[in-house]
């Protein structure tokens, strides 16, 4: 078995969580060019967000559910498919939307991020959770993927 | 994406996020509705994603013009914690489920 697609979407997904946090630190400033830089990055991460999408979605509907799901829940860790697993797949649906809405709320806000600490408050609010929730996007990966090498190491045990 | 109001597209994230849980602990409960789903799009996963993005879409252009408040403060913390709250929805509903609580 050889997986080439869940590493492309670990590595678009981690750059992308990458991005919203550079985007972050950016406006912790809040200059004129701390936030152009923050909208690229922003742009940027939204891309690699919809790009772990696809490689992480085809991955698994033509590979995860056959090939891993079905070890996994056979193993000593079953509740890393059936409730880590599940979980993650479904929040991830929640990324590219936020993603959107970051990037939608500096473009709006624009040159007032400089100038108003309440409109940097809220760039900051809409950007955070995006690298917070993409994080966590790893976490629960590791957790599925330890499930799977756990099952695995049974079988040769 | 700037021809689009901050509300806009708040509403529309908070229509995308609980679509996403109630369809999600939906077709865990119903086969029929997971089955529909599936016969959407081959995959009842993709199918979720797909409904989404149209959702987002369709409610993004329908307030796209609607005014934003001077302060946007509340309206980007409300999508955070209805994220917040639809993620452990789900993550406790399949903590149950696994129990065989749900």
């Amino acid at each position: 078995m050889s997986f080439p697609l869940i590493g492309l979407h670990a590595w678009v997904g981690e750059f992308a969580a990458f991005m919203f946090a550079w985007a972050f630190i950016e406006l912790l400033t809040g200059a004129g060019a701390n936030v152009r830089r923050a909208r690229i990055a922003t742009l940027l991460g939204v891309v690699f967000i919809f790009a772990a999408w696809l490689a992480g979605g085809f991955y698994y509907v033509e590979i995860y559910g056959s090939e891993v799901k079905p070890f996994i829940k056979e193993g000593p860790m079953p509740w890393a498919h059936q409730v880590v697993m599940e979980t993650k797949e479904h929040v991830f649906l929640f990324l590219p939307f936020l993603g959107l809405l970051a990037y939608g709320v500096l473009q709006r806000l624009g040159g007032a991020i400089s100038e108003d600490p309440r409109a940097r408050t809220a760039a900051l609010y809409a950007v955070g959770p995006v690298a917070a929730i993409a994080a966590s996007m790893a976490l629960m990966g590791f957790l599925v993927s330890s499930g799977f090498r756990a099952a695995l190491e049974q079988l040769v045990s | 994406m700037s021809q689009f109001s901050i509300r806009s597209l708040v509403y529309a994230c908070h229509a995308v996020i609980w679509f996403v849980a109630i369809i999600t602990i939906a077709a865990e409960r119903s086969t029929a509705t997971k089955a529909f789903l599936a016969g959407l799009t081959g995959h009842h996963w993709t199918a979720k994603g797909a409904i989404s993005f149209v959702i987002f879409m369709a409610v993004a252009f329908v307030f796209a013009k609607k005014d934003d408040p001077q302060d946007v403060i509340g309206l980007v913390r409300g999508v955070l914690a209805s994220a917040i709250l639809a993620a452990v929805t789900i993550l406790v509903f399949y903590f149950l489920h696994f129990r065989g609580l749900a």
